[in-house]
């Protein structure tokens, strides 16, 4: 029984929050490609500590360097190192869980108690075991988050997967003739796709936190890149003196982190229900 | 006339769209109605407006007058007393409106203990109901899971009666079930019906089941009603063309020869939000003429079977 | 004596039950033959082993004993890929037998896919096909939600046609639609029947339904064949209790 040809639209409050979160770290990330107000890798030791000013909006780090332009940067990388990451994760969990949703019995069931092993590991030493070995920097760290993420990929994606397979379409697909590489491909991943863009962006704002603390400890991207966790062990001695200096990196990543939790809530809000709904 | 459920006017909107428009029904003690229509025609609906059950952003307006009390105008407190107790509702799906986790004497029992009777009794009672309904050989503790979809008919229709209630509906009740389960839950209900004087306000697209137990059917089309009346009368000669077509397109409770093509109307079931204006199954109707477009038809006939028709079909 | 189009014999079929070592034979040796050009009507009610029988003789699923031939072929063996494009299937679910992702000119296209026709021809076979169940062709660009349950299930039909198949499988095709749009639902099926020669296998628990569009039926019962026979020589007289039973239980014809 429809109740009228164009429903009322819901309101997305999710949604709408979690982009505007995000644009307000986003966009002077993006910015952040072409021009900052001050470059960050000269010192100017000259103006250390200064407040904030129209010159330097958030003011200046114990080194002179402006503050601004380090979140700018700061926030650029965390994002572009774990979009990265998570593309890895995905790249190798969503291939993974596919295999293991199209076969039965005991391959499939081997295949998902591997993805279990990798979930085992506790990832803060998983990520120090690599960078350890591979020495700290993006690659390393994307290699960690990534290899972290990929057995939740490869999970929902056998969930989900599982379920598409049942479906009378895809029974009508297999009487037509077509293999199972061909079901997976037309049928499977795009009627999975809108359950999977939720869940990676549920799992970039988490890559972001594992990023930051993996900076903070020391394990991630090395001086002089500015990064936002980095910032927050360099300053942390100044948490009395100038507090800004710690405030503001937190925010930074705390901004990223709900933006990215609200995005994918109403992402899922729009997505559920129009993959449910009948004609 | 006063019927125990006199229905007047009823409307349900949806914001600025009329759902359902102007439903008339006198249900008398003991007597049976079938409501019929496909897709869009409003009968769930219907049945949640008369139960108080409508969701918020819809509203019902009219009267809907239990033994001279309307409904429509009680408190929610009010409602709730009535609502199971004397107005009693059994659903599409049993699966999903039993609980999966109690056992089924427990959920028979459970709307008596709300409306007052003690344990020993209530369990008792519930025991005799299950008999009643044919469940004789079930043990009062068993699981939801472990009956048929029949089965668990049986227990929602146990449930229902469990407060003696003075009119049931039952909603589409027999779509998930096997021909000879339906069969056998109408042939149910109308004995029950006829024990307790109990009303009787049957729910379907089946226009065929409905026959079996409904001395009087309303059809309606597109939130509105289309024909009411005598069953058999509508069965031998329907006055409203939609009538005639579903009668035509019915396999069931019609004599319709094997491989005969089958009478089926062009077009499809309008949108509430789109009506067209005047009748709204002039689009599809063979016999349609300029005033048929121009205003909503009013139900008119003489004696008991009234159309929404402006030009009926003649009545041998 | 001609060869049926298609015979199955002796099939049988188990599943695992979870938390135990034997399994439930779902289907005890059923024998059915199809005829070029017949409908078999197949009914049976929920818990009958119907939908397993379906899937079998749609080729999704392999019989545990027993065989399926097609014109002397087996099935199940190496002349599979050959037999595919002459069985096809249309099944109960408008709503989940269309891939909601694709437009309807993929869905209905799919099965030429395998066989290898070139995109162009694909199209102009698409676009018979849907002309066959009185669609237009412009449907071909739309997606399956802009559609209504007949109408998908039309979508169905083409699809299943377009391969020309001697042989469709329908599992409950017209059961999750209103009474006016079964109607043209089996209209079509008749129709399409005499018009192409189409042999038919049509699964249903409603007898009505079956009564009116099979020429014979097969009453399946707790997974056996207690009945089967010509469909009017059956209902008339019913050597079976069960088939009795669904005879009963048909709505009878309201006299005034």
């Amino acid at each position: 029984m429809s109740l009228g040809s164009t429903p009322a639209l819901p309101r997305h409050p999710s949604l709408i929050a979690g982009i505007v979160l995000l644009s307000i770290v986003l966009l002077p990330a993006s910015l952040s490609v072409v021009w900052t107000p001050f470059p960050t890798a000269r010192l100017d030791i000259v103006h250390r500590l200064a407040p904030i000013s129209a010159t330097h909006p958030l003011g200046t780090d114990p080194f002179g360097r402006d503050l601004l332009s380090i979140l700018m940067i700061g926030a650029r990388n965390s994002l572009s190192i774990c979009t990265a990451a998570i593309a890895l994760g995905a790249a190798i969990g969503v291939p993974v869980g596919l295999a293991a949703a199209a076969s039965p019995g005991w391959r499939g069931a081997t295949l998902m108690r591997a993805a279990d092993l990798g979930l085992a590991f506790p990832p803060l030493l998983t990520a120090s075991m690599i960078v350890a070995a591979l020495g700290a920097g993006r690659g390393g760290t994307i290699l960690a988050i990534g290899l972290f993420n990929a057995p939740a990929f490869a999970r929902i994606t056998r969930v989900e997967a599982r379920s598409v397979l049942q479906r009378d379409y895809v029974a009508a697909a297999r009487i037509a003739g077509r293999g199972p590489a061909a079901i997976l491909g037309v049928h499977v991943l795009p009627n999975i796709a809108a359950t999977l863009l939720v869940q990676a962006t549920i799992a970039l704002a988490l890559a972001i936190l594992a990023e930051a603390g993996l900076s903070y400890l020391g394990l991630g991207t090395p001086p002089p890149v500015p990064s936002l966790g980095r910032a927050l062990s360099e300053y942390q001695t100044q948490i009395f003196d100038d507090p800004l200096l710690v405030i503001a990196p937190g925010a930074a990543i705390a901004l990223l982190v709900l933006g990215l939790n609200q995005l994918g809530d109403g992402l899922r809000d729009i997505l559920d229900p129009a993959v449910a709904q009948r004609a | 006339m006063n019927g125990v459920l006199e229905v007047r006017d009823l409307r349900v909107n949806l914001r600025q769209t009329r759902l359902l428009d102007g439903i008339d029904l006198s249900l008398a003690r003991g007597e049976a109605i079938g409501i019929v229509g496909e897709s869009g025609c409003g009968k769930s609906l219907f049945a949640l407006a008369l139960m108080g059950l409508l969701p918020p952003p819809l509203r019902a307006t009219g009267s809907v007058c239990l033994d001279g009390q309307n409904l429509l105008a009680l408190p929610e407190g009010a409602m709730c007393r009535i609502r199971g107790k004397r107005l009693a509702m059994v659903f599409q799906e049993p699966m999903l409106a039993l609980n999966p986790v109690q056992p089924i004497g427990r959920q028979v029992a459970e709307g008596m203990r709300l409306h007052g009777l003690g344990r020993a009794d209530a369990e008792a009672k519930a025991r005799r109901l299950l008999n009643r309904v044919g469940l004789a050989r079930v043990r009062p503790d068993a699981y939801p899971h472990t009956l048929s979809g029949g089965q668990r008919q049986r227990v929602m229709i146990a449930i229902a009666l469990a407060s003696d209630p003075d009119i049931l509906i039952a909603d589409e009740f027999s779509t998930a079930l096997d021909m000879v389960t339906q069969a056998q839950i109408i042939r149910l209900l109308a004995e029950l019906s006829a024990e307790t004087q109990m009303g009787l306000l049957l729910i379907s697209h089946d226009l065929g089941l409905v026959a079996e137990a409904a001395s009087k059917t309303l059809v309606l089309y597109a939130g509105r009603p289309a024909e009411s009346g005598p069953t058999r009368q509508i069965f031998a000669a329907p006055r409203h063309p939609y009538t005639q077509g579903l009668l035509g397109a019915t396999l069931h409770g019609t004599d319709t020869p094997p491989g005969k093509v089958l009478a089926a109307i062009p077009g499809q079931v309008p949108d509430p939000a789109h009506r067209p204006e005047g009748c709204a199954f002039a689009p599809r109707c063979g016999r349609a003429a300029p005033d048929c477009c121009a205003g909503v038809p009013d139900m008119a006939g003489r004696n008991a079977n009234l159309a929404a028709c402006l030009h009926p079909l003649a009545q041998p | 004596m001609t060869e049926p189009l298609l015979r199955a014999k002796n099939l049988v079929r188990d599943y695992p039950q979870p938390g135990s070592r034997t399994k439930r034979r779902v289907l005890h040796g059923i024998d059915l033959e199809v005829a070029k050009g017949e409908c078999l009507g197949i009914i049976g009610e929920s818990g009958s082993g119907k939908s397993t029988l379906a899937r079998i003789l749609m080729g999704l699923e392999a019989p545990d004993e027993g065989s399926v031939t097609f014109r002397g072929s087996d099935f199940f063996g190496p002349a599979r890929r050959a037999i595919r494009p002459h069985i096809q299937a249309v099944f109960q679910d408008p709503y989940g037998s269309l891939d909601p992702r694709q437009r309807v000119g993929a869905i209905v296209g799919e099965p030429l896919i395998a066989l290898g026709v070139g995109r162009a021809a694909r199209q102009s076979r698409v676009a018979a096909a849907l002309a066959e169940v009185s669609l237009p062709a412009e449907a071909a660009e739309k997606y399956p939600a802009m559609f209504s349950g007949g109408q998908r299930q039309r979508i169905a039909i083409a699809r299943a046609l377009v391969t020309r198949p001697a042989l469709v499988i329908a599992d409950e095709p017209v059961s999750a639609l209103d009474v006016s749009v079964q109607a043209q639902v089996l209209n079509l099926l008749v129709d399409l029947r005499a018009r192409l020669g189409l042999a038919c296998v049509f699964i249903s628990h409603d007898l009505a339904v079956v009564r009116h569009v099979a020429q014979r039926v097969l009453v399946l019962q707790a997974g056996r064949s207690v009945e089967q026979g010509e469909t009017a020589a059956v209902l008339r007289n019913p050597a079976n209790p069960f088939t009795r039973s669904l005879i009963d239980a048909v709505p009878k014809p309201v006299r005034s």
